[in-house]
């Protein structure tokens, strides 16, 4: 059923544009951290589904792009840690399986502070600019280089390479 | 199995998902919903009120001075942390690390812990017991499960108030004045986020134990940590883009304030005739506002020193305040606002008094 068939609702048509716009990197962002390809789509109607339920409001955000795509992220982080049973303390990385990389990052950022989590994830998981991030997250360019570095020195102790590099494997 | 869906179908879904967020507002059955954005361009007008809200109530100096916290160790009493009526309590509770201390006022001092570091999580959120002697919070039970659990200021082990059932993380308790009602956020973890059922909060009635259960609105629903009114009649959740009061007995929502710029934060109660919240409505300042419960009438606006101000927390007397400012570390530094002077406390992951 085409947006069309509910204008009257819908309102206009920047929505689809911003969809058109923005949905292959909403679902490589949500594939990044969830894997499951039709979970990733589940997570991605659901970030728009949220944009669209208040589309009035988030039309004009500035920053509108990066909210959905720290949306799509954290709905993300959460499903993965739905679906999977607990585990400890991520152990070092040795057998480059995707699902077990996938779920030992997510299982890592977890464990960051939440401003730190956010930066990391909209700058290496959405690739947002360091500029964008800030805007995002309301910050200065300075203060998201800090949360990156912190972020990423904290993840350094948890993995046995540097979650740039990790990262790079979950595509 | 090809489950990627065709980008008419990804819509079609978007749209039908948006339909039922749309329709759980509405079904929350706002009595109004305050834009307080328009509102916040008529500040001159209310300056007068700020002064006034000042003078009376001595909440906020415009702009108060901060005062390096005083270097004096001074012996404190920690059986209690009740303020006498005018000055502020002598003690807050914070968070250290996982464990709760009890941090001295005047010097911003760690005077003793009163809880241990325990395998399996941390405790956080802690609140106060209106008689000052008891102390509720969350304790981790490692991932995604957390408990609710009371200890005495005087020390001894802690007790269980709210077990982690069912995959459950029980946060952010929260009681009403009188000591009756006991609030939290309940969270599924089983369930997606946004999922219905997923988030909810719950009102405990600690004399009879019977709970009454009202679901949170899927987006980021979550409860402050004074989320109710003296009597436990009236609560108030927060949530992405708008918080609402709610009556605990229907679970109705009687005011609903759009946060249309996702700029509002820490929304608390100060007594039962007004309602406090900081405004980062205009880029690099903030400001702290009060509007009425039941009308959403804006009562005053006051300047707030620190645009990074992110949190609030009145006494029970609503004549104090400690204003927490967010960190790049994460932690927040708190300051306590004492009529015309503001102290900073220290940096601490939660604080209650």
């Amino acid at each position: 059923m085409p947006l069309n068939a509910r204008r009257s609702w819908a309102s206009d048509l920047d929505f689809e544009a911003w969809f058109d716009d923005m949905r292959a990197q909403a679902v490589r962002v949500a594939r990044r951290i969830a894997g499951d390809r039709a979970d990733a789509y589940d997570l991605v109607a659901e970030a728009f589904a949220r944009a669209l339920a208040r589309w009035d409001k988030v039309r004009d955000l500035p920053y509108r792009d990066a909210w959905l795509l720290r949306t799509v992220a954290n709905l993300a982080l959460d499903a993965v840690r739905r679906k999977r049973p607990r585990v400890e303390a991520p152990t070092p990385v040795e057998a480059m399986d995707v699902a077990a990389l996938r779920l030992t990052l997510s299982h890592a950022l977890e464990t960051l502070p939440r401003r730190q989590r956010e930066a990391i994830v909209l700058r290496y998981l959405a690739d947002l600019s360091e500029n964008e991030v800030a805007a995002t997250l309301s910050v200065s360019p300075g203060t998201v280089k800090t949360h990156v570095k912190r972020g990423l020195a904290s993840l350094r102790g948890r993995l046995s390479s540097p979650f740039e590099e990790l990262i790079a494997n979950v595509d | 199995m090809s489950t990627e869906p065709t980008r008419d179908e990804l819509l079609a879904r978007i749209v039908a998902k948006a339909q039922r967020i749309r329709r759980r507002r509405a079904q929350m059955g706002a009595a109004g919903v305050i834009c307080m954005v328009a509102a916040a361009l008529v500040v001159p007008a209310w300056m007068g009120v700020a002064r006034r809200d000042h003078k009376t109530t001595g909440i906020v100096a415009n702009p108060p001075s901060v005062v390096a916290p005083s270097t004096t160790t001074t012996t404190m009493p920690h059986t209690t942390t009740t303020a006498v009526p005018g000055a502020p309590p002598r003690q807050a509770v914070a968070v250290v690390n996982g464990r709760l201390a009890l941090v001295s006022t005047a010097t911003g001092r760690i005077e003793r812990y009163i809880t241990e570091a325990l395998p399996g999580g941390g405790a956080s959120d802690p609140t106060l017991t209106p008689d000052g002697t008891t102390v509720y919070f969350s304790r981790g039970d490692g991932t995604c499960a957390a408990h609710l659990a009371s200890v005495s200021l005087d020390g001894g082990p802690e007790q269980i108030v709210v077990a982690s059932r069912d995959n459950s993380v029980n946060s952010a308790p929260s009681l009403s004045a009188d000591g009756r009602w006991l609030t939290y956020r309940h969270s599924l973890c089983n369930l997606q986020a946004g999922a219905p059922g997923r988030d909810s909060v719950v009102i405990r009635d600690l004399t009879t134990r019977q709970e009454r259960r009202i679901e949170l609105d899927p987006e980021q629903g979550v409860v402050p940590q004074r989320a109710l009114n003296s009597d436990g009649t009236r609560v108030l959740t927060e949530s992405l883009g708008f918080f609402s009061v709610r009556d605990v007995g229907s679970g109705k929502s009687l005011l609903v304030v759009d946060d249309a710029n996702y700029c509002f934060r820490s929304p608390t109660w100060v007594d039962d005739t007004s309602i406090a919240l900081i405004d980062t409505c205009t880029p690099g300042k903030a400001a702290l506002v009060r509007i009425d419960p039941a009308t959403g009438k804006h009562l005053s606006d006051v300047p707030l020193f620190s645009a990074k101000s992110s949190q609030i927390l009145f006494e029970r007397h609503g004549q104090h305040l400690l204003l927490g400012l967010t960190e790049e570390s994460g932690r927040s530094t708190y300051f306590l606002v004492d009529g015309t002077r503001t102290r900073r406390l220290g940096a601490f992951d939660g604080i209650t008094w």
